[in-house]
């Protein structure tokens, strides 16, 4: 006998529809450039311009080398494009569908990969400017570059986490959608993205202490923090744009990704759990 | 009006009962206990995270304008192998709530709802298509949807887009066809393939009558394989036509539960 799914039995069910998850993100990329001449061309001449505009005029008023500046805002730019991409629109993503769920039977959970496959896809079509950034910055190619696909694994991992948590809540609370937009709107800014880190790497600094118990009593250790590591964006975007750079990647950035991909997972999953029957109610 | 309805379903059951004793063992495919909808509607206020947290900071618990309804109240209903159930009722009467818990759309908020087997919905015919694509590319979506591979959808797509009597115009968007077309294209293909349970809402009344009287057969003979067909619809004489059982809700109960002949003339009386 066939009950409603609970949500983990709908995260893996999700998984197992992926033909129609793929499909549907194609189709939604397609669709928003249907009967253009240059069809889904367009995603990558745009991120062009944008990534030239900005490249341009910031080289100048930040005084930096344009052959060090552009590749690392380029990176930057793209790889924003999926990570903002998949938190905006999963905050809206149940409501976006609801005509669908309310009226065919599919795994909820199938509306968010739905989503992250066409923010891959359009990553994919952006992603065909990163040679000419290596041609342009003289940047040769080294199969360090690889880790980039593990990064980018995990990256993709701790968005789908957040994406899960944030579709639901804000489809109970609709004006947190609005809360989350402005949010990564200052997080754009906070993270370096059009600037380089090493403006700020050392300079900006949080003192903080350590407790730590060493058998007998507590011992307590005075640290500098580097601000910008409290900034989670900060370490999933090196975890991608560092390789593809061809520079060496602080192992820092890894561990962090991994634990918070861990502990959100956890997180979201209890928390679908307890939801999943709930969610088509508040639609 | 609940000894009437009492009766009936008691009537109903020994049926079964007798078909049992000639020795066909009936499978049951929907099983619904003291199953209940409750709909919170939330109006902008009570939504917004404002009114949250005013309520937490003042500790004043304002409950006034949540409104809860309820949409299905209290049912209890089996239903076995070949049944037809045609679900009678006046618009709000919750055929569709109903239709959407037995699809596994809505979890019950009280009792249990299980339904056995594979489930074929059809619940609105302008959702989960894209007008601007083709019917074929939208027939080869829905065909995904159904949980068919690439090879089973393009088997069954020849005998889809000729019983819809579409062939000239399945290379067409879907923004040109009309509400009839659509209808019969996604019907077809909803019943293409065969499903322990057929779930159909009011959507029928959009094909002409030629249509109509084939799609009747074609729920029949896909139902009598193997499967149950529920029905809703607030047309009696439709719902003659392709029942046995008929099921009459009225907000939110089971109001009668019988012979599909003997509830559309009581529904029609109290019309």
């Amino acid at each position: 006998m066939n009950v409603v799914p609970s949500g983990f039995q709908d995260l893996v069910q999700s998984l197992q529809y992926w033909r129609v998850f793929t499909l549907l993100g194609w189709q939604r990329v397609k669709g928003s450039y249907r009967r253009t001449v240059l069809g889904d061309f367009w995603v990558t001449i745009n991120k062009l311009v944008h990534i030239a505009a900005i490249g341009i005029v910031f080289s100048y008023i930040f005084q930096s080398p344009r052959v060090d500046y552009i590749p690392h805002l380029a990176l930057g730019i793209i790889f924003w494009a999926l990570i903002v991409g998949n938190i905006n629109t999963s905050c809206r993503i149940f409501v976006m569908s609801a005509g669908t769920i309310k009226s065919v039977p599919l795994p909820l959970h199938i509306h968010l990969m739905q989503l992250y496959w066409q923010n891959l896809i359009l990553l994919g079509h952006n992603i065909l400017l990163v040679p000419g950034i290596w041609w342009y910055a003289g940047i040769d190619l080294d199969l360090s570059m690889i880790m980039a696909v593990p990064g980018l694994l995990l990256l993709q991992i701790n968005l789908a986490w957040i994406g899960l948590v944030l579709s639901i809540v804000c489809t109970r609370f609709r004006d947190l959608e609005q809360i989350i937009t402005n949010l990564m709107q200052i997080s754009y800014f906070l993270t370096p993205i059009m600037w380089l880190p090493e403006r700020l790497l050392g300079k900006v600094m949080l003192p903080v202490t350590w407790y730590y118990w060493d058998g007998d009593s507590w011992i307590s250790e005075a640290h500098q923090l580097d601000l910008i590591h409290l900034n989670l964006f900060y370490h999933l975007m090196e975890l991608v744009r560092t390789p593809l750079l061809g520079k060496p990647l602080d192992p820092v950035h890894w561990q962090v990704a991994i634990v918070l991909a861990l502990l959100g997972w956890a997180l979201a999953i209890l928390f679908f759990q307890r939801t999943r029957s709930r969610i088509v109610y508040w639609l | 009006m609940l000894t009437s309805v009492a009766r009936s379903s008691e009537q109903f059951v020994s049926t079964d009962a007798n078909s049992n004793q000639v020795g066909i063992a009936l499978k049951q495919i929907v099983h619904l206990e003291d199953m209940c909808v409750d709909f919170p509607i939330y109006s902008t206020s009570d939504g917004s995270f404002r009114k949250q947290i005013m309520q937490r900071i003042s500790r004043v618990q304002d409950n006034s304008d949540r409104i809860i309804i309820r949409a299905l109240n209290n049912i209890s209903l089996k239903i076995f192998q070949g049944e037809r159930v045609g679900l009678l009722g006046s618009n709000g009467a919750g055929k569709s709530t109903l239709l959407k818990v037995l699809s596994l759309i809505y979890s019950p908020t009280h009792g249990r709802a299980l339904v056995a087997g594979r489930i074929s919905s059809l619940l609105n015919i302008s959702l989960g298509i894209d007008p601007e694509l083709s019917g074929r590319e939208n027939l080869l979506i829905r065909g995904t949807m159904m949980q068919l591979s690439k090879d089973e959808i393009e088997d069954v797509l020849p005998e889809v887009i000729a019983f819809a009597d579409l062939e000239e115009f399945i290379d067409l968007p879907m923004r040109t066809y009309s509400d009839g077309m659509r209808m019969r294209l996604l019907f077809s293909m909803a019943t293409a393939v065969s499903a322990d349970v057929l779930l159909m809402d009011e959507w029928l009344s959009a094909g002409d009558q030629n249509f109509r009287a084939k799609a009747t057969e074609r729920m029949q003979s896909l139902v009598e394989k193997s499967g149950v067909l529920v029905l809703a619809s607030h047309s009696p004489g439709l719902l003659k036509k392709s029942c046995t059982r008929g099921i009459w809700l009225d907000q939110g109960s089971i109001k009668m539960d019988g012979p599909i002949e003997d509830v559309c003339a009581a529904y029609q009386r109290a019309k």
